[in-house]
């Protein structure tokens, strides 16, 4: 359609020029104008759009070039007319030929032709505001009392101006069969009414037609009907031109009245309506288009996460925290929908801000909840789990928060090992004890007897506990039972250290399946003796038949051992493992980097200078990190088996190194704790408060605790300031403290007695759940 | 084949846009393409070469030239960049400020940017979308319901018991 409209309006002849012969004609009918300007001895006012090439903006347009070539000749032409009376004869002038053109092209949408008539009203005050416009551009013009052109006086600058607008979508004369309203004797009035008419007059809508022209106006309509064609033009748009042409004086006013009537015609977003604006825009001076510009720009905000398919609005929420995520479902019903159709953001969010981190977690978590309100949909729930974890997390750093205390004596000893979860409290103990409290109530489930000497390493996974101890041997343990299911014999020494290593992928095969490494859970021994036992773990279910008393294996005969892992050449004292890979460290000085596949010592790692404390893996970098009574901590580079770099500070032997996503976390003798960038080793914080060594310490991300002689202290991990004291009573050793997102458990010494302390933030009655179940304890969920 | 053959895309409103090929193939969806078309280099086929010398013509339907353009432009910056696959993308990227120069790039008005993100999700730019996605989330971010409101030019359809009950139902992230 939009071709077909051109071709009406253009020359086919021109249809097809190439854009870059655009540029030319253009430029040269600015020219024109600013000649123009000139002649007329004005202010030359800035036309930032005159010089552009429009199809850059309009490039399926390609007309518009021609246009401007034509309203360059035709403004010589017309100047020529408007300068030069002896201008007889022209039966095809440039204006009447532009309106009879526009007409037929108008005739064809006949769809319009009613529903513009019926705009006429509204449309006169469109009218009134153009011809202001106008009467500002003409202000120049000195006013004069003839209503019909005087030739020599006539080209102004808004003259000029108005008539270019009007003949840029025209063609000259080369529309055969047209019908044409134009006669001789008329063409200089109608051309040069714009210009010449008083302006004084322009707010009358229709002064006294003067007799002559009232008769040449006749003259035209006779003509008209003698035209053979002219039952063609049945427009109503048409004739509404024509009438406004011959009814009355064609002043500026009646122009302004008739253009804006073909504008108001022209079908928006039209081809017709784009040039004509661009004719128009190349005429705005730069602060027009300034304020334009400003109008446009606003105009164009709209809804765009309405407007976007639903995959793209969801990855635009993706990228929002939570407070924006919430403000945007007050915005209105529709964002409210989108936000809670899904219950991905809340995930998603749960997961990016560290409050969960394995899928597990998250299930167990949001089933929980389901559980309480089955009549809450998949988002709600996703949004009260985030809730409950931002308000507890929250109030860790509150200091008007105090959380639940439940104080555990304990006995006089030592305890050596200390694990959680929402469910048990694990403790193993130098009198030879391991003690499983319950974590909601603090009672005493079981205690696990059997080593003659005490508990110095001890970890669980499921239902199974391993333990390692000064009588030399490794237990297996049922938790739910209670029971010692076997006993392990090898170790000549003290089991000083394990670590239980979990199957993972390690991989992929040749059809694509991964490969997962250990096939089976491995538990991992290391000792004073200098090595390390790799056991298959026997693993027992809470309600298996267990026999009466543990199975007894002697290294020669135990079919749980995997392999002794030689190559130290003093005690182990510290093991950390995943998938295939183990890190072993040793009074020996050295490090040790072992394929559990294989057995092989990848890397020895040799750097410190003294016995080797503590040491962490990292396998999101490959590298492991090791503290030693040198006073030094390494990173090791496991691809290459180098130090990447030494971490020096801590003045007394590092004995304690954690690690977490964004921190890597040193503990040492010499009472501080301090904060290094895991991925370069740059020192971050040092966090000053203890008094003596430091003898526990764990961190996430958010959160450091550190238990030291007297102290159990609390930091921010990002900031390296401290929060609180955890506990303020404790007046001996803080042998062991761990922490989950909502509890810390400790193991403190008080007045010589050894005491387990449970703080719980997530107090009795102060459950962010709550507000959605007043009737059920939300406490039961870890 | 020495001479690269030209791309030329065609844009859904007639006009055309000659490119090499690696600026072409930044679109998923235009390289999917291509590879069908194309003759992996090295694997030529000898009877058939008359038209080696003809542009490859790539119809776009659904973005107009003035959309095109700045796609394009966005193209050729990075033309000789390699993105991650990042077909998972992880926290750490989620987490990442928008790239510099792409927020200078999309620093256009509304209807623009809402272009722009509907044409890189249909030719698969999914770098370039993510850019756009930040910025509409940035355009977001920190802002009171109004203010958003004020953003998007949208009209408030809640009752004024509606909205105070999602408040309500809102008031924890208020906590501090």
């Amino acid at each position: 359609m939009s071709s077909l409209d051109n071709q009406v309006i253009f020359p086919a002849g021109h249809t097809n020029s190439s854009p870059v012969s655009v540029r030319q004609p253009s430029r040269s009918s600015n020219e024109e104008n600013r000649n123009n300007d000139e002649t007329m001895g004005n202010q030359v006012p800035d036309f930032p759009l005159s010089n552009i090439d429009h199809s850059s903006v309009f490039p399926g347009i390609y007309n518009v070039s021609n246009t401007t070539k034509i309203s360059g000749a035709l403004q010589k032409k017309l100047s020529q007319l408007t300068t030069n009376t002896t201008v007889t004869n022209s039966s095809t002038h440039p204006l009447s030929s532009t309106l009879s053109n526009v007409s037929l092209s108008l005739k064809s949408r006949k769809r319009l032709n009613s529903e513009g008539l019926t705009r006429n009203s509204g449309d006169s005050e469109m009218t009134d505001a153009s011809y202001m416009v106008v009467q500002n551009k003409a202000s120049g013009t000195p006013p004069t009392k003839k209503r019909l052109v005087d030739p020599n006086a006539s080209t102004t600058n808004s003259g000029s101006t108005l008539h270019s607008a009007m003949a840029s979508p025209t063609s000259t004369s080369n529309s055969e069969g047209m019908p044409r309203i134009s006669t001789p004797s008329n063409t200089s009035h109608i051309a040069s009414m714009p210009f010449s008419d008083d302006l004084q007059q322009l707010p009358l809508p229709s002064p006294s037609a003067s007799p002559i022209q009232s008769g040449q106006l006749h003259e035209i309509e006779e003509g008209d009907n003698e035209d053979q064609e002219c039952d063609e033009i049945e427009d109503d748009i048409a004739r509404t031109i024509s009438n406004s042409l011959m009814k009355h004086p064609l002043k500026s006013h009646d122009l302004m009245r008739v253009l804006n009537d073909l504008v108001l015609r022209l079908p928006p977003g039209s081809d017709e309506s784009n040039m004509l604006l661009w004719n128009l825009l190349q005429r705005t001076d730069r602060s027009t288009l300034s304020s334009l510009s400003d109008t446009i720009k606003r105009s164009l905000r709209k809804d765009i996460i309405t407007l976007l398919p639903s995959e793209i609005t969801m990855k635009i929420f993706g990228y929002v925290d939570y407070v924006s995520l919430l403000k945007s479902s007050e915005v209105c019903k529709n964002w409210l929908n989108i936000l809670t159709q899904s219950y991905d953001f809340w995930k998603d969010l749960l997961f990016k801000d560290g409050f969960i981190s394995t899928q597990e977690e998250f299930n167990a978590e949001y089933e929980w909840i389901k559980s309480l309100k089955p009549e809450k949909n998949s988002s709600q729930i996703t949004k009260a789990m985030y809730r409950r974890r931002l308000t507890i997390s929250r109030r860790w750093k509150d200091l008007n928060f105090t959380p639940r205390r439940i104080t555990l004596p304990d006995g006089a000893n030592v305890i050596t090992c200390l694990q959680f979860d929402g469910d048990k409290i694990v403790a193993g103990s130098d009198d030879h004890r391991i003690t499983i409290y319950d974590t909601l109530t603090g009672a005493t489930r079981s205690v696990l007897s059997g080593h003659n000497g005490g508990v110095w390493a001890m970890k669980y996974t499921g239902n199974t506990l391993a333990s390692g101890s000064t009588d030399r041997s490794v237990r297996i343990w049922n938790i739910k039972q209670g029971k010692c299911t076997h006993i392990f014999r090898g170790h000549t020494s003290t089991v000083r250290c394990l670590e239980i290593l979990e199957p993972r992928q390690i991989g992929v095969d040749d059809e694509g399946k991964p490969v997962m490494f250990p096939t089976q859970t491995l538990l991992v021994t290391g000792s004073r003796d200098s090595t390390l036992y790799v056991w298959k773990l026997p693993m027992t279910g809470e309600d298996d038949e267990l026999p009466e008393e543990p199975i007894e294996l002697e290294e020669n005969s135990n079919k749980y051992l995997v392999r002794i892992l030689r190559g130290h050449t003093a005690s182990v004292r510290a093991v950390s493992g995943y998938a295939n890979t183990l890190v072993s460290i040793s009074y020996d000085t050295n490090v040790r980097v072992w394929d559990l596949r294989t057995g092989e010592c990848k890397w020895l790692l040799s750097g410190h200078t003294d016995r080797i404390y503590s040491c962490v893996l990292d396998t999101k970098r490959n590298r492991c990190i090791s503290g030693s009574v040198d006073n030094t901590v390494r990173i090791w580079d496991l691809n290459t088996g180098e130090t990447m770099a030494v971490l020096e500070g801590h003045q007394m032997l590092v004995g304690l190194i954690t690690l977490s996503d964004n921190a890597l976390v040193s503990a040492a003798a010499d009472s501080t704790v301090r904060i290094w960038d895991p991925q370069t080793g740059d020192s971050r914080h040092v966090l000053r408060g203890h008094t003596r060594a430091i003898t526990c310490v764990q961190h996430d991300d958010n959160l450091i605790i550190s238990g030291s002689n007297g102290m159990l202290k609390m930091w921010d991990t990002k900031t390296g300031k401290f929060i609180r004291d955890l506990l303020d009573d404790v007046d001996g050793d803080v042998w062991q403290a761990k922490f989950d997102y909502r509890r810390c458990v400790a193991a403190v010494q008080k007045n010589d007695r050894t005491f387990i302390e449970i703080l719980d933030f997530e107090v009795p009655g102060t459950s962010p759940l709550n507000d959605y179940d007043e009737d059920q304890s939300m406490d039961e969920f870890n | 084949m020495a001479v690269e053959r030209k791309i030329v895309i065609i844009t859904s409103d007639g006009e055309r846009f000659e490119v090499e090929r690696k600026v072409a193939e930044k679109s998923i969806l235009i390289k999917n393409m291509l590879k069908n078309l194309l003759p992996v280099e090295g694997e030529e086929d000898d009877d058939y070469d008359e038209d080696d010398d003809e542009p490859i013509e790539v119809p776009t339907q659904n973005v107009r030239s003035a959309v095109m353009k700045n796609i394009l432009h966005w193209c050729e910056h990075y033309k000789d960049h390699t993105f991650p696959d990042d077909e998972q993308d992880d926290d750490s990227k989620k987490s990442a400020p928008i790239d510099a120069w792409d927020k200078n790039f999309l620093n256009v008005d509304q209807e623009m940017l809402y272009e722009i993100i509907l044409a890189s999700n249909y030719l698969n730019i999914k770098p370039l979308l993510n850019s756009g996605c930040k910025v509409v989330a940035e355009m977001i971010r920190g802002k009171s319901p109004e203010e958003i409101r004020k953003t998007f030019n949208i009209v408030n359809d809640f009752t004024p018991e509606e909205e105070v009950a999602i408040r309500r139902e809102n008031e924890w992230a208020e906590d501090r």
